[in-house]
Formats: structure tokens, C-alpha cells, sequence
């Protein structure tokens, strides 16, 4: 098999009593391995409910999602944490590192929460690290690190615990473009050379051109889909300008 | 809206950040009325004149004392108010940016405080009320008489007591909401969950040594005590000596708080096995980076448990020394019943100054609890990360206190002269089953409380 993700159907409605908003409204896709794919809409269009969806945080209304043949819809909440733990990554906007821990610290908790052996702790921290080139900040706070060097822990923790699909929520929003860049290289590399899948929600299109493919959502609908194929990243990107712009003026 | 309407709504809707200080002023109402209302419970005696007059002589001992007893609670509520208002900074900050003026803001405070003052004051009367007819039946076989006519005593005065007291207390409250409300300037209170960390290291090395020193400053200040006892209270040239043991046992128990942290939990951090294993990661380094401060607080809880837990056995010792011996002076009696009192109460501070600081803790921790969920740590494993960090801030002043009360039960056994006879072992088991009932209730009530918060 070759999907890790399958979205079927999905539907959210938040509310009740009068006012209703239908964040996602019937949207199905797939993710195969090691596609890394984008995903682009308007503020509202409900991108953010949809990862949050996947992500177990958030329950969908109806539909279904399926991660490596599992529905998660329809997990209870021991089984949730369980999965969420194992199988999955995230990485927020604004880096979520925990304050009280060192880089070390924070990438080594992923592994002790999904209850990764002690004796393989500590190598795999810093075979991570070493990938991302954080490996000389592994002492250091958050609070002495550069947002960019934040993000990239943030990232090792993500992909440390080998997930199936890792969830990224606007990644550059808060960086600066030489960082987004780099984070955006070692996601490639993450792809690349670790075989990860990434999902990931952006508004900027030039995060975007890192992907494999992008889906433009639109009221919680997919309205189209753009793959690259052999186009070059600058290609692509204009391509992606193309489809915002028939998207309407704020597909920000 | 209604100054009213919404203080009503806001006691409901933080009634659980309201229950520790609920449950504090209700148990230390009701400690304050039943030792306040020992003479009332006379009328129910067969007493003698003698016996009439020794009670009344220590009943005033008791009324006097409880000015000092009244303070150390007015304090207690005064700091668990603080909690309070610091917990609801963000909730005052949009009420100001709402438009409401800082007078009407205290005015709904003051509203507050008097609703869940009332109640409290009432139910701790109450329970007073109840406790003290069973305290009566003690009075009565400490001067060996008969019951003769049981009756429901309820003391108008101890109650009027008791009003005035708290209500002086809760009027301090007030002028400090008012005071901190006029203060705080409009960020500040926004922005009042925004706090950065500091990291202090310490080398380890200096945690070791400052470990060292302060056990042997312990061990020292233990062997003058017990070579010493209290002579001198009576021995001019021997009172320097206590001084310096009471000195060194001070400030060897701040020292060991102080490097207990670096010491200890970098010494647990080595030992991949248990550093490695779910949460413990992050519950190691919130107790260290928590310790640096919190030394104080543990230092101050140790000694009032030290004393409250020396405090309730000696009052237990010397009643059932009483018992045996009937012909004893009422002015043991009297020491009896003031040492259990001021133990009691030293024991509810304590519980209460340890409630209030997990419980901010734990709320100040939010947001990384939460984060912990989102990265697939089950409910339970957050829940024993709390309970672990809890039961740490509650044991380890509790484990001292202890070690220090066997040198102090010992040497106050010496000064009452009576260490032939006091079974210190059986009366330190009631100290004992005082101590879990009130300093373990809270306890479970901090962790509950604590729990529903991370949620
Ligand atoms: N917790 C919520 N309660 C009610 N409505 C919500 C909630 N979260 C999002 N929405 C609504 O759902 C829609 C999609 O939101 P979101 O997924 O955050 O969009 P995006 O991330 O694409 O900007 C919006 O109309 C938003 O107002
Ligand atoms: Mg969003």
C-alpha cells in the first residue's frame, strides 16, 4: 500500500443553535509515502480545522480518515494518545517548545512518551539532530535559541519518533526568509533522505514551492490540486501564484 | 452588569479556585471557636470551684492566645487571596478593557471576598459548633468529672469572637485588592501569564558540598539540643549554646532545601533507566527549576510542621499523662491544650501555604500540559507527572519535619520532667493520624484541584 492518508468525505460543523459554520464540507484526498504535499487557502477556508482533524486533536463531524489503514475516527481516547504518539508528528506556527527543557530534552521527551527503549534515547536524538544541524544547540533553551533554530527543534521532535505522516501548521509564519529557507531545505531532506511524508498548511507561496504537490481549499471543499511533476521550484511557484489569483484577490 | 449579579457569578464559576480558600478559613474558624468556647462548655461539668477556676484561668490563656492565632490566620487568608486575584489577572485586565472603572472592579471584589467569607464563617462556626461538644467530653476526663448533663452548648462569645477576628482579616483583604486593582496598570495584567524563566545553575559540585555542610550543621544542632535540652531556660551560661543550636538548625534546614535540587534530582538525571522513562524528563526539571525558589517556602513549611507535629504530641503526651495521674496541676492542662492548638493551626498554615503554591503552579503550568497532550502524552501520564511534583513539594519538608521532631519531642519531654512517664512512641502516632488526616486531605484536595486544571 502505498497511501498513508486517506480523507474521505470529511465534515466539520462547528456550533449548534443558530449559528453554524461548516468548516469542512465533504473533502476527500489521499497522501501517498514520502509525498510531501502543501496545503493552500484562503484565512477561513479551513485548513488549520482539516490538520486539526488529522491530527486528533479536533473530532470531524462525519467522514472518514484513515493513517496507515487505521480509522481514526472512530478511536477511542486511551487509543487516540496512544496513536497520536506513535504514528504522528507536529509542528506548530509558533514552535511549542517547552521553556523549562533543553533541545536535547525536548526531542528526547517524544521518544519517552511513546515509550521508546532508554538505552535508544540518546542516539537517536542526536542522529536527528545531526540532520537537521542542530546538533550543537542540544544544551541550550528555547529562550537562547533563533526562532529558526526553534523551529528545526521543533521539527527533530516532529520526526524523531519515526511517525507516518508529519503535521506541519504554517512552519515559517513567525520566521524570518533565510530561516523559513532553511527549514524549508531540511524539510526536503526530511523527505528525502528519511522518507517522511509531510503534510503541510501554509498561505505562503513560496513555502509552498518546496512541496510535492499543493491543495487549494476553498469553504472547506477541495477546489483544485497542483503537482509539480519535473517543473523547477521557480516554475512551480509561478504556477502557484496562477491558481491564487483565480482563487480571488485575499487566497492568502 | 450588576455589581452583584456578577460577583455572584464569578464565586460560581472559580468555586473551585475558591476551595482551598473555602476549606482554610472554615477549618481555622473552627479550631479558633472551639478553644475559644472551652468556659461555655463548663456548664455541662460537675465541677468543683477549684477545677471551675483553673478552667477559667486557662480559657483566658486561650482567648489570649488566639490574638496570635488570629493573626497567623488573617495572614493565611490574605496570601491565599493574593492566589486568587494573581490567578484572575488576565479576567481583571479585560474587565478594565471593557471600560469598567478600578472602583467598581474592587467593588466586585469586595462583594466576593464577603460572599465566600460568609459562607466560610458560617459553616466553620458550624463546624466548631459540633466539634467542640465532643471537645468538652475531653475537658471533662482531663479533670476527671462526670457528664452530668449533656446539652448542645453553643458559645455566643467564641462566636462573636470568631466574627470579629475574621472579620478584621477579610478587611485587610479588601484594602489590598483595593490597594493592588489601583496599582496594576492595564498590560500588566494582560500580559501577566507572559513570564520568562530563569535558569541559576549551580555547579553540582557546590549542591554536594552545601548538602554536606548543612547535614553536619544539622547533626551538630541535633547533639546540643539533646545534650543540652532546654537548660537554658534556667542556666544562664547554657542559653548561648541553644541559641546556636536553634541558629544551626535554621539555617542547615535552608541549606538543605537549597541544595536538595541541584544535588538530588541531577544526581536521578544520570540514571538513564528512570530519566528516560515517560514523563519524567519534564517532571525532573520542574521540580529543579522550581527549587531555587521554593527553598524558602520549604524551609518555612518544615520548621511549622516541626513545630506543629512537636506541638500535637506534646499536648497528646502530657493529656494522657493526665489521665493516668489524675492529681497533676491544671497548669499542665493548660500547656496541654495551647500546644495542640498552636499545632493545629501551625499544621493548617502549613498545608494551606503548600496548597496555594502547587495549585498556582499548576495553573502557571497549563499551557504545557497541554502541549504534552498534543504530543501524545496519555491523561495518565500527565497526571502522575502532577501527582509526583505534588507529593515531592509535600514530602520532603514533612520527611525533615519529622527528624527534627524526634530530637523535639524528646527535649520538651525533658523540660516537662515527666519522660518517665509519657509514651512519646503512642502520642506521636496521634500527632501522626492528625497529620495524615489534615496535611493528606489537603494534599488530595491540591492534587484533584490541580488535576481538573490541566485538563
Ligand atoms: N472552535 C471553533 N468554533 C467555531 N468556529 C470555528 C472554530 N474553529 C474554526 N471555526 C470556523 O471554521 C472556519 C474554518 O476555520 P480554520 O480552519 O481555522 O481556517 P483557516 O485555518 O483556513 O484559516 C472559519 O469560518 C472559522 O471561523
Ligand atoms: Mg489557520
Amino acid at each position: 500500500m502505498r497511501e498513508i492518508l486517506q480523507v474521505r468525505d470529511l465534515e466539520k460543523i462547528y456550533g449548534g443553535r443558530g449559528s453554524v459554520t461548516k468548516a469542512l464540507n465533504g473533502i476527500s484526498f489521499d497522501v501517498d509515502k514520502g509525498e510531501y504535499v502543501g496545503v493552500m487557502g484562503a484565512s477561513g477556508s479551513g485548513k488549520t480545522t482539516l490538520l486539526n482533524c488529522i491530527s486528533t486533536i479536533d473530532n470531524a463531524t462525519s467522514g472518514s480518515i484513515h493513517i496507515e489503514n487505521v480509522d481514526i475516527t472512530t478511536l477511542r481516547s486511551g487509543q487516540l494518545s496512544d496513536f497520536r504518539c506513535r504514528k504522528l508528528g507536529f509542528i506548530f506556527q509558533d514552535y511549542n517548545l517547552l521553556d523549562t527543557l533543553t533541545a536535547f530534552e525536548n526531542i528526547a521527551l517524544a521518544l519517552t512518551i511513546a515509550k521508546v527503549s532508554t538505552r535508544d534515547v540518546t542516539r537517536r536524538v542526536r542522529v536527528i539532530a545531526e540532520n537537521l544541524g542542530i546538533a550543537d544547540i542540544l544544551n541550550k533553551y528555547p529562550i537562547q535559541m533563533s526562532g529558526g533554530q526553534r523551529q528545526r527543534v521543533a521539527s527533530a521532535r516532529a520526526i524523531v519518533t519515526n511517525p507516518a505522516l508529519v503535521l506541519a501548521d504554517e512552519p515559517t509564519g513567525a520566521l524570518d526568509s533565510k530561516s523559513s529557507q532553511a527549514l524549508l531545505e531540511s524539510f526536503r531532506a526530511m523527505v528525502k533522505e528519511l522518507q517522511s511524508t509531510i503534510l503541510m498548511v501554509t498561505h505562503d507561496p513560496f513555502s509552498a514551492s518546496y512541496a510535492d504537490r499543493i491543495l487549494f481549499i476553498r469553504d472547506g471543499r477541495l477546489f483544485t490540486e497542483l503537482i509539480r511533476g519535473r517543473d523547477s521550484r521557480r516554475v512551480f511557484f509561478d504556477k502557484i501564484m496562477e491558481v491564487m489569483t483565480v482563487l480571488g484577490g485575499e487566497a492568502a | 452588569m450588576n455589581i452583584f449579579t456578577l460577583a455572584f457569578r464569578n464565586v460560581r464559576k472559580s468555586f473551585r479556585d475558591y476551595g482551598i480558600y473555602f476549606l482554610t478559613i472554615m477549618i481555622g474558624v473552627a479550631l479558633f471557636y472551639i478553644f475559644n468556647s472551652l468556659e461555655s462548655q463548663s456548664v455541662m461539668m460537675d465541677l468543683t470551684q477549684d477545677s471551675r477556676l483553673a478552667l477559667l484561668g486557662i480559657s483566658q490563656d486561650m482567648n489570649m492566645l488566639s490574638g496570635f492565632v488570629a493573626a497567623i490566620l488573617g495572614f493565611l487568608i490574605v496570601y491565599a487571596n493574593a492566589f486568587l486575584i494573581r490567578r484572575r489577572k488576565k479576567e481583571l485586565g479585560i474587565y478594565m478593557l471593557l471600560g469598567m472603572k478600578k472602583g467598581k472592579i474592587s467593588a466586585v471584589l469586595l462583594v466576593e471576598t464577603f460572599l465566600v467569607g460568609l459562607v466560610s464563617l458560617a459553616i466553620g462556626i458550624l463546624l466548631g459548633v459540633f466539634l467542640s461538644q465532643g471537645m468538652a467530653l475531653i475537658t471533662a476526663k482531663l479533670f476527671s468529672v462526670s457528664v452530668s448533663h449533656f446539652a448542645f452548648v453553643f458559645s455566643a462569645d467564641a462566636a462573636r469572637t470568631s466574627v470579629l477576628d475574621f472579620g478584621v482579616a477579610f478587611v485587610v483583604v479588601v484594602l489590598f485588592n483595593v490597594i493592588n486593582i489601583n496599582r496594576q496598570k492595564l498590560l500588566n495584567l494582560i500580559n501577566a501569564e507572559k513570564r520568562t524563566q530563569q535558569f541559576h545553575k549551580i555547579p553540582m559540585a557546590v549542591s554536594i558540598l552545601l548538602f554536606i555542610l548543612s547535614a553536619i550543621m544539622l547533626g551538630v544542632a541535633y547533639h546540643i539540643m539533646l545534650t543540652n535540652g532546654f537548660a537554658g531556660f534556667f542556666d544562664e551560661s547554657k542559653r548561648v549554646m541553644q541559641l546556636i543550636s536553634v541558629i544551626l538548625g535554621v539555617v542547615g534546614t535552608m541549606l538543605f532545601f537549597f541544595s536538595l535540587s541541584g544535588f538530588l534530582l541531577r544526581l536521578i538525571s544520570k540514571i538513564k533507566g528512570v530519566y528516560f522513562k515517560g514523563l519524567n524528563i519534564f517532571t525532573l526539571k520542574q521540580l529543579s527549576s522550581k527549587m531555587h525558589t521554593a527553598f524558602l517556602s520549604q524551609t518555612f513549611v518544615c520548621l511549622m510542621l516541626f513545630l506543629s507535629i512537636s506541638g500535637i504530641s506534646v499536648g497528646n503526651a502530657l493529656s494522657s499523662a493526665l489521665r493516668d495521674n489524675p492529681r497533676e496541676t491544671t497548669a499542665s492542662i493548660g500547656i496541654a491544650y495551647m500546644s495542640f492548638y498552636i499545632g493545629m493551626v501551625f499544621l493548617l498554615t502549613c498545608a494551606s501555604v503548600l496548597a496555594i503554591t502547587q495549585l498556582s503552579e499548576a495553573s502557571d503550568n497549563q499551557a504545557r500540559y497541554k502541549l504534552l497532550g498534543k504530543l501524545g502524552a496519555p491523561a495518565k501520564m500527565l497526571s502522575k507527572s502532577l501527582f509526583t511534583q505534588i507529593l515531592v513539594y509535600f514530602l520532603l519538608p514533612l520527611v525533615l519535619a519529622i527528624a527534627h521532631s524526634f530530637v523535639g519531642i524528646k527535649v520538651m519531654c525533658m523540660l516537662i520532667d515527666l519522660l518517665g512517664d509519657l509514651n512519646i512512641f503512642a502520642t506521636s502516632i496521634t500527632a501522626g493520624g492528625m497529620l495524615v488526616l489534615l496535611y493528606g486531605g489537603y494534599f488530595l484536595v491540591t492534587y484533584l484541584n490541580a488535576r481538573k486544571m490541566i485538563r
